[in-house]
């Protein structure tokens, strides 16, 4: 189950999306999470669907692989279903004693989950085509700007890419240890959810432990060559738009103009277009 | 009677793409209970890859492992209980080492096997006196030297006295007379409890010395198996898998092509060493 977690994961592939600038990769993100929350009817999730459908298509990461992050979070899925489905008010369709079941909780329920399913999946695409050294440099030159009020950008971007990295580190380390103890007698498969997660309790010290240690070494490491926060630095490969960058940003607006245009579409029967001129 | 068969084992390590490769292709070879077997090849080859799969950690992407004749990937079948009659220790003991002190980490297998806790750290004890580690038992494991952390590694899996003892380099690291020491120790448990041992190794004077059987990996297929004299002396599978004949093989052919009446079966070195001497 833990080793299912793909988010920060980077997977090596040769692909436009992972050759698209990380900024563009970040708006794009930002966007799809955006277009997701104010999407209102079933056309913003069909374009947001043909949206992630052409990212998932042009990344070339298997989709197994990218829908292996989903297992993990199949849990926080049902709960949200759950409460969704049973606590929503509304014309009823189902009741089981005290738990009604409306309309307008399937409804929102159903929602709920598309959200969770393709925020998801529409991060993990961001992590995995976009090595965490470029992402940092993404967002560093993206939120430059914000330079100017005394916002400290070098330093947070560092923090967002440490912690990045230390991601898959620590998922490769509870790898690790797991084997460890199942190759002496640990069993993590069998039993109830309650054993289950108890077997998990002897993998958090060394965890930590490994952790502290992994950061101390890190911070030997960069102390060793002088690193300090306010030196000016510059860039191996400094970030540069391409052709198909500005293409991208073109397809982004368009994309949102569309999403846009949907919460005009009014569905009762027959579909009708509002005047929203 | 084989107490573990490999059939026809492949495994990637990347099975979302179907073109990554087989870091395991089509390897099948058998050993008896009492063996002692050395596996051996170049870095890379899949020595220690191979040596996750034969206690179920690693799931092989096609094939199949045998125990005592049944399959270890039925579906029903105890791994846990696999695990206390197959033993391994990896190639870093880093990756092995997790508890905060050194007996806690040797006696956690012999717990989880089901002896009290008194029984197991006396148990561990005893082992840790066996490896001369004793003083270390407070320690934290991952404050020790590299071939101290080895010989606790070793502790953790002796505690739990398996059928079949599996060794990644073992010798990596130690010490000229605790490596003696070791191979002496692992020697008397295949000679007096039957003990089976696999063990993978860079050192082929240790191959000649101490197994009975040897496997040879090349770029994840299996080049050979066979008695050590069969497989070191073959000059085309040594060549194949990038390996150096050791010389007193050298030595020994060049004799056996002058005429010399010698029996190889016999290469411990005071066996070589007393063939010599017989030859005037
Ligand atoms: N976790 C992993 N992910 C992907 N590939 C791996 C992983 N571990 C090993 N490999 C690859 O599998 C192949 C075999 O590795 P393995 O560790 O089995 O070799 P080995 O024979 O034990 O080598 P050595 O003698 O250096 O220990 C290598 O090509 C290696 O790059
Ligand atoms: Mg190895």
């Amino acid at each position: 189950m833990i080793r299912d977690i793909t988010l920060g994961q980077y997977y090596k592939k040769d692909s436009i999306v992972h050759s698209l600038d990380p900024r563009v990769k970040l708006v794009a993100t930002l966007v799809f999470l955006v277009s997701l929350f104010i999407s209102t009817n079933i056309f913003a999730y069909l374009f947001a669907t043909i949206f992630l459908i052409i990212a998932i298509y042009m990344c070339r990461v298997p989709f197994k692989f990218i829908i292996r992050g989903l297992k993990s979070l199949l849990i926080l899925l049902l709960i949200s279903i759950f409460f969704n489905l049973f606590l929503t008010p509304g014309k009823i369709v189902l009741s089981l004693g005290i738990f009604k079941i409306t309309k307008e909780g399937i409804i929102i329920a159903i929602k709920m989950a598309i959200r969770l399913i393709y925020l998801v999946i529409g991060s993990s695409i961001l992590t995995l085509t976009t090595t965490p050294s470029k992402l940092t440099d993404g967002l560093e030159k993206g939120l430059s700007f914000l330079k100017v009020f005394k916002v400290p950008v070098a330093e947070i971007a560092l923090m967002m890419s440490i912690a990045l990295r230390f991601i898959p580190i620590l998922i490769e380390e509870v790898d690790k240890i797991m084997n460890a103890q199942m190759s002496r007698g640990a069993d993590f498969e069998h039993g109830n959810i309650i054993e289950k997660a108890k077997s998990l309790i002897p993998l958090l010290i060394p965890l930590f432990v490994s952790a502290f240690k992994r950061a101390n070494d890190l911070a030997y490491a960069m102390e060793s060559r002088c690193y300090s926060s306010d030196a000016i630095r510059t860039k191996l490969r400094p970030l540069k738009y391409k052709k198909i960058d500005y293409m991208t940003y073109a397809y982004l607006l368009l994309y949102i103009i569309l999403i846009f245009l949907t919460r005009y579409i009014k569905i009762d029967g027959i579909i009708k277009f509002e005047r929203f001129l | 009677m084989s107490i573990l068969e490999v059939k026809n084992l492949k495994y990637q390590y990347n099975n979302y793409e179907k073109t990554s490769k087989y870091v395991l292709d089509d390897v099948s070879f058998s050993i008896d209970e009492k063996d002692f077997v050395a596996i051996i090849g170049k870095s890379g080859s899949g020595k220690s890859t191979l040596i996750s799969h034969l206690n179920g950690l690693y799931k092989a992407t096609s094939g199949d492992i045998l125990y005592n004749g049944s399959s270890i990937y039925r579906k029903d079948y105890n791994l846990t209980g696999l695990r206390f009659k197959i033993g391994v220790v990896f190639q870093y003991p880093e990756y092995q080492l997790f508890s905060e002190t050194v007996i806690d980490d040797v006696a956690f297998g012999a717990i989880k096997k089901g002896l009290s806790k008194d029984e197991a750290y006396k148990k561990s004890e005893e082992i840790l006196k066996l490896f001369e580690i004793e003083q270390l038992k407070n320690e934290s494991p991952f404050n020790l030297s590299g071939g101290e952390k080895r010989k606790v590694a070793f502790a953790g899996i002796f505690v739990m006295e398996p059928e079949i003892l599996i060794f990644d380099e073992p010798d990596a690291g130690l010490d000229a007379t605790s490596k003696t020491n070791f191979y002496n120790l692992i020697k008397k448990l295949n000679e007096e409890k039957d003990t089976t041992i696999i063990f993978i190794t860079h050192n082929l004077d240790d191959v000649m010395e101490y197994a009975n059987k040897v496997i040879v990996l090349n770029e994840g297929k299996l080049l050979k198996i066979g008695k050590p004299y069969e497989v070191l002396s073959d000059e085309e599978i040594m060549k194949n898998a990038d390996l150096d004949m050791p010389y007193a093989i050298q030595i020994f052919n060049d004799l056996k092509i002058k005429g010399y009446n010698l029996d190889t079966n016999k290469l411990k070195f005071n066996e070589l060493y007393n063939q010599m001497l017989d030859i005037n």
